[in-house]
């Protein structure tokens, strides 16, 4: 359990910052070798890609909030306030209280907390169905939209640990 | 409490320890997460939209810190507490996906629109740090006039910042929207004003200008006002617009040829004395010229106005008539749809006022009047400045060549791309944009290529622009839902009124005001300007509470927005001075343009471009009443609406050109070409072609407006400033719906 919560808290990590030795230290932390390599490698190239895929000021081609890909195209609606309700029921919520609740990173680290917690599975499989259904699909375009392996390999990793 | 909920503290214990692989990963949830608040449930806020001008009153409704609904504020004069469709949908611009979120500079400096840009985060330190080196390196090597600024001049800490600097070059996009009324009234009847008294007038004139669709609702009740009122409408327009639909009468007017009809009916109330006698001899200076004035409008008979415009003499000469005598009467004269657009602007807005003024109108009920407003001390009022350098060195618009554009100030987007590519190339050496695209700019593509002979680029907004591609530095900018302003009515304002706009919640990511950025600025570039007179840097809210204080609007902003808005009943005094340039009478003929290249009676003159073998029909540009400009196709409320623009086309048109609905066609003009569906719809003259502005955003990743539509700009010549002196445009029109073309089925 722990170590599907961890790496659930990697793939939470990986989301929401570009930062090589921390990404790497939690990877080789989790014996992720090949991770850890991955994020060696393009240490250089990461910050860059991170913000093509997710914070383009372009227009991203993977928005990382869940309201944009389950509500209409917009931040801070219904899946924002719904996964505000989930962090306030055990007391914690986003420290960045002027940005999305929804994103996936946010979700994802609290998920794996979840786990570790080892909450009922009632309770697991209702957050899973409200907050990382969305996440596979979301996965599949960083796949075919990742220039570096790193990202293509934290979206497979996601995938693979999201199971209904 | 739980087994789980237990378990999720004590893990908090647990990490750390090293007793476990994966631990700091799950030890990493603190670095996002903190100990919650209580939650804050339902607050509602007073607010002020901040789409367009009129700055509608807003009652917000805010969930847990974010917004849930907006709608319109009970005694706001202006909304009368209703929004518009974009209004409603703010929100969305606020909770864009695809907002600027933090300052970011470009790795890559290849710059064009293929090449990824490679964008890191950086500080809002390293930002302002930046910026500042470059546009003072440069000052030191290449003068004050090698600095582009194109922003509106507002907020006040902004305009004083470029002030404190000595920029020269700034531009903003009136010359498509009101420069042309706002140098014309100045010396006819006493400065720009917004304000139609439709509820009064018993006859309401347009040339053009579709006020129901243009959307902005003083307006748009307004005219519902003047047509509950038993006013009668009359709109001449090549399109049955909104507009049209609503009047007693619509006259689908030659493009281009209002000027002709306005001049015919100038002749018709001259000619047979129908103007108001009274207010004619007492507040204008008709009778110093009158002779000339007779002679000149001699010439324009409604039978020659008929060969120009299609308009039957006969009706011309009615109209005419009825306008003198069916008053109070009305020709509003506003921005885009009507003054800006044909190369013949100029004269069309003297025309215009000349006609309200006969009417006896101005700044009576029923008319156009000046605003009764509160006054808001600007932040040089409050914090006076030392003296700013002279502002020294070449022109990019180059509109030194028009004395009226250069003493209004407005700068010309039409004429920007001519001058940064032909007439000083290399002499623009870094450029700051705020809050606009060269998607406004005529001919954008040319204006890509300009953009891209500038060494360093900023670029301030809340979406992604077009010109995002070329920026070194990207600022991500607040919206208005997320800044603290005082906001005087000036569209609808019998009454002084002011409302405050409040920040409805924290700025979202890393956004800031452009205040701000002023502000920062100048505490690195020209510190002394930046200082209250105890010697301390300016404080944004400090200088907001003094404006409130000194408005008479309450000690500080925090205890005005309580209520959040002020309103002072008085009765309407009509002026009896004119606040016009060099007297104090409204002026028919204007001596004062004789010296500065400038008709002083409106001459016929024709548009810019003549429908012929090659170009054969007429382009009209149109923005749809759920739009803004090009800044709103994001918005997925306000995309659904309407989500592309089609090449409206009347059904003969279409048979000539074996054109089906929704067929693609191409049209071109001398500038460029554009293809789209087309839509077939009666409500055109059968020698235009329509399509709405806005559209073909280039940063395609937009989650919404991405690969949506075309851009009508495509096929607008751009112009020379000596082009527009040639042709007496001497107001600055940018000549944004004077384009012919030829349309092609594909």
């Amino acid at each position: 359990l722990t170590e599907l919560a961890a790496k659930f808290a990697f793939a939470g990590n990986a989301f929401l910052t570009p930062e090589p030795a921390l990404l790497a230290g939690l990877a080789r932390d989790l014996d992720e070798g090949a991770l850890a390599k991955a994020v060696e490698d393009d240490a250089a190239a990461l910050e860059i890609e991170y913000n093509r895929l997710f914070l383009n000021p372009m227009g991203a081609p993977c928005p990382p909030w869940q309201s944009v890909h389950t509500d209409e195209a917009r931040l801070m609606g219904a899946t924002h306030l719904q996964a505000l309700d989930w962090y306030r029921r055990y007391d914690v919520e986003p420290r960045a209280a002027n940005e999305p609740a929804d994103h996936i990173g946010l979700l994802l680290l609290f998920y794996s907390r979840l786990v570790a917690a080892e909450a009922a599975e009632p309770e697991l499989r209702e957050f899973a169905a409200a907050h990382l259904a969305w996440i596979p699909k979301f996965c599949d375009s960083v796949e075919s939209q990742s220039k570096l392996p790193f990202y293509r390999m934290v979206a497979r990793l996601t995938r693979e640990i999201i199971v209904f | 409490m739980n087994f789980s909920r237990r378990n999720f503290f004590r893990l908090a214990g647990a990490a750390g320890t090293g007793m476990f692989a994966g631990e700091k990963a799950l030890a990493s949830f603190d670095e996002y997460f903190t100990p919650a608040a209580a939650a804050t449930g339902d607050t509602t806020l007073t607010t002020a939209c901040g789409i367009c001008s009129p700055a509608c009153g807003i009652q917000a409704t805010i969930r847990d810190g974010s917004i849930k609904f907006l709608q319109g504020l009970a005694n706001d004069q202006h909304g009368r507490g209703r929004l518009c469709g974009k209004g409603a949908a703010g929100a969305q611009f606020a909770y864009d996906p695809d907002r600027l979120k933090y300052p970011m500079k470009r790795t890559n400096p290849v710059k064009d629109l293929e090449a990824d840009p490679g964008w890191v985060r950086i500080s809002w330190d390293e930002a302002l740090n930046t910026i500042a080196a470059k546009l003072q390196g440069a000052i030191k090597d290449h003068g004050s006039e090698s600095l582009l600024f194109v922003t509106l001049p507002a907020p006040d800490i902004w305009l004083r910042f470029m002030n404190a600097i000595g920029v020269l070059n700034r531009i903003d996009h009136i010359d498509e929207c009101f420069l042309t009324d706002r140098i014309i009234q100045r010396y006819t009847t006493g400065g720009k004003t917004w304000c139609n008294d439709f509820a009064n007038s018993k006859y309401v004139l347009l040339f053009g200008w579709d006020i129901l669709a243009k959307n902005k609702v003083p307006y748009a009740q307004g005219i519902v006002d003047a047509r509950d009122n038993g006013a009668k409408i009359v709109c001449f327009n090549p399109q049955y617009s909104a507009t049209a639909r609503f009047a007693d009468e619509w006259y689908p007017i030659r493009p281009g040829s209002d000027l002709a009809v306005a001049l015919a009916m100038i002749n018709v109330i001259v000619s047979e004395n129908l103007y108001d006698k009274e207010f004619v001899d007492k507040y204008t200076n008709f009778a110093e010229y009158e002779q000339k004035i007779r002679e000149h409008f001699a010439q324009y008979q409604p039978e020659w106005a008929q060969v120009q415009s299609d308009i039957p003499a006969e009706s011309i000469r009615r109209i005419a008539r009825e306008f003198a005598t069916r008053g109070p009467a009305i020709v509003p004269a506003h921005k885009k749809t009507l003054c800006a657009n044909y190369q013949n602007a100029s004269q069309l807005v003297h025309a215009i006022s000349i006609l309200n003024i006969l009417a006896g109108t101005i700044d009576r009920l029923g008319g156009r009047y000046f605003a009764r407003t509160v006054s808001i001390p600007a932040v040089d009022a409050v914090y006076p400045p030392p003296a700013y350098p002279a502002k020294k060195g070449r022109r990019i618009d180059g509109k030194e060549k028009l004395p009226l554009v250069l003493e209004d100030g407005g700068g010309i987007f039409s004429a920007a791309t001519d001058g940064i590519l032909n007439k000083y190339p290399g002499m623009i050496k870094a450029c700051v944009f705020n809050a606009y695209t060269v998607l406004s700019w005529p001919n954008p593509k040319k204006a890509f290529e300009a953009l891209a002979t500038i060494p360093f680029v900023a670029v301030m907004d809340t979406i992604p622009t077009d010109t995002v591609s070329f920026a070194d530095i990207v600022l991500p900018s607040a919206t208005y839902l997320e800044g603290n302003d005082l906001i005087a009515r000036d569209y609808r304002a019998l009454n002084p009124q002011v409302v405050a706009r409040q920040a409805l919640m924290p700025a979202m990511f890393e956004t800031k005001s452009i205040g701000y950025v002023a502000l920062e600025l100048g505490k690195r570039m020209a510190p002394d300007y930046f200082k209250d007179s105890a010697g301390n840097f300016i404080n944004l809210s400090t200088l907001l509470d003094e404006k409130t204080k000194r408005a008479g609007l309450g000690a500080t902003f925090a205890e005005f927005k309580k209520t959040g808005i002020y309103t002072k009943e008085q009765a309407f005094v009509p002026r009896t001075t004119f606040a016009v340039a060099g007297g104090t009478k409204c002026q028919i003929y204007v001596p004062q343009f004789a010296d500065k290249g400038a008709d002083v009676l409106p001459v016929w003159r024709t548009k810019r471009e003549i429908p012929d073998n090659s170009y054969p029909y007429y382009l009209l540009t149109y923005i749809p009443g759920v739009h803004k400009r090009n800044s709103t196709q994001n918005n997925a409320i306000l995309n659904e609406m309407l989500s592309t623009n089609t090449a409206m086309m009347n059904g003969t048109l279409a048979a000539k050109l074996g054109v089906k609905e929704g067929q693609m066609v191409r049209i071109s003009s001398r500038a460029g070409s554009i293809e789209l569906p087309a839509h077939l719809t009666e409500t055109l003259r059968s020698d235009v072609v329509m399509v709405a502005h806005g559209y073909g955003h280039r940063s395609r990743l937009l989650t919404v407006a991405g690969g949506k539509g075309v851009r009508d700009g495509d096929l607008v010549p751009d112009q020379s400033i000596d082009e527009m002196v040639k042709a007496v445009n001497y107001a600055g029109a940018s000549c944004i719906m004077d384009a012919v073309v030829r349309i092609d089925p594909l």
